[in-house]
């Protein structure tokens, strides 16, 4: 069973030929909705064509995919534009409750990423002229998706959840088999228990890094945290 | 990057046949070494209802290892996560794997995180003068200036001095998120509008029904699926 995507609607190529088609053909009432629907599907290929390209980007890009931000942001402001206008005059925003709404937080979130994603750019920049080679930012390696294949993985077998037991004996498995192809006990290499892997968050490597760490994470980080 | 996500499981106890740690019984929240939910002796113990999985992925190579995985009894409250991503950060850090940042989804615990971990600058003060224009754009009690500058959503490194961990969403659900905006336009107060305008989700119904009519050949690739949404 195909699982409809939103890509397939979004990051339709076809779709966006098709609707502009249509705005050339119709002149009429519809116009500026079918233009409306233009610019949201421009200003999302803009962020997700980078932000899910399987190419490496470059600064050029993610240009592109501030200016998909921007638009969401731009739309946000025009809609809540008493919001802002109160902003602006008491500069309080806590008293704004629509700051706080779902679709505020969610343009926030595109705008926490893509400042990470610069972040990135600009280290691996410094990375390549320290080390006078070309360091290259795959945004496929920035995702959660090769944990949502591990869960795949994990949920596979007679249940669609696991239980506790079963949940780490398959994650083991797929630990042994990086990723790839099952191996059977009765492979060579015989079934690789979870504790025998080096990986294996046990408690004896739990000890050692809280002992040997817990002053750094405590005071250190902690402290930081409150001089910025 | 580390990726963090969470997954249900069945809140069953089961016997474990490791032969390490010998049989015993598992799916009781502290059974994999860590108890984030400490609880008290007086107190029941907890099932395990959710993992919270964490991940390595590497930015230059094709490089990946599983992390540690955390049982908690039901959706990971916000200083348990904390705790756990500081702990599994500062963990890969000693294996010298270099933790640039945390990837996760965006749901409402993860967002709980980054608000908690980055709420470093005060909110604007009552006495400062009001911004001009949009020179300032405040989301969740932060201030973000002009926001191409690079001084989004960070931290102090847990384990590196002077060095900054950062938070990202996963681009996937971002753009899940952006779907469901439109598929919910229409029943919203915050209805994707301009002016008298506004943008539903009948509209993409009839330029995909247009387009289906107009061509013998199907390849829009937007099937009813894609239409008729539902929890799934």
């Amino acid at each position: 069973m195909s699982v409809p995507l939103a890509s397939d609607v979004l990051l339709s190529p076809r779709l966006h030929v098709e609707l502009k088609h249509q705005m050339s053909m119709n002149h009429g009432a519809a116009r500026p909705v079918l233009q409306l629907m233009d610019e949201y599907l421009t200003a999302a290929q803009d962020l997700f064509n980078v932000w899910k390209s399987t190419k490496p980007i470059t600064e050029a890009e993610l240009d592109r995919a501030q200016r998909g931000c921007d638009w969401f942001v731009q739309w946000w402001e025009q809609n809540n534009s008493d919001c802002m206008a109160a902003f602006a005059e008491t500069g309080d925003w806590k008293s704004i409750e629509r700051f706080k709404t779902p679709k505020a937080v969610s343009i926030w979130t595109l705008l926490v990423t893509q400042a990470c994603f610069r972040a990135v750019l600009k280290r691996l920049s410094a990375l390549s002229q320290a080390h006078d080679r070309s360091y290259r930012l795959y945004p496929t390696n920035l995702s959660t998706d090769w944990l949502e294949n591990l869960f795949c993985w994990a949920r596979s077998g007679g249940s669609s959840q696991p239980h506790a037991g079963a949940y780490a004996a398959r994650l083991g498995i797929a630990m042994a088999a990086r990723g790839g192809t099952a191996r059977k006990a009765k492979s060579n290499t015989g079934f690789v228990g979870m504790a025998d892997l080096p990986m294996n968050y046990s408690r004896s490597m739990r000890e050692e890094v809280t002992a040997e760490h817990e002053h750094q994470v405590t005071t250190v980080v902690l402290k930081k945290w409150g001089e910025l | 990057m580390l990726l963090v996500d969470e997954i249900k499981i069945q809140a069953n106890l089961v016997l474990s046949n490791n032969e390490n740690t010998n049989s015993r019984v598992v799916g009781f929240v502290g059974d994999m070494e860590i108890d984030l939910e400490p609880t008290q002796v007086t107190e029941e113990p907890k099932l395990a209802q959710y993992v919270t999985q964490f991940g390595y992925r590497d930015m230059l190579t094709t490089f990946e290892c599983i992390g540690p995985y955390f049982f908690s009894s039901s959706t990971m409250i916000t200083s348990a996560l904390v705790n756990a991503s500081l702990q599994s950060v500062v963990m890969f850090e000693t294996l010298d794997l270099n933790v640039f940042g945390l990837c996760m989804d965006a749901g409402g615990t993860n967002r709980a995180m980054v608000t908690e971990l980055t709420k470093v600058k005060a909110p604007m003060k009552q006495h400062s003068p009001a911004p001009k224009n949009r020179q300032a754009f405040i989301l969740k009690g932060r201030v973000f200036e002009a926001f191409p500058a690079d001084s989004g959503a960070c931290c102090n490194h847990p384990y590196r001095q002077g060095a900054k961990l950062w938070f990202m969403f996963d681009p996937s659900h971002l753009m899940k998120s952006m779907r469901n905006w439109w598929f919910n336009a229409s029943s919203s107060d915050e209805a994707l509008t301009r002016g008298q305008y506004s943008l539903h989700w009948g509209l993409l119904r009839t330029v995909v029904k247009t387009v289906n009519e107009a061509y013998s050949f199907k390849d829009l690739k937007i099937t009813d699926k894609h239409l008729n949404l539902n929890s799934w």
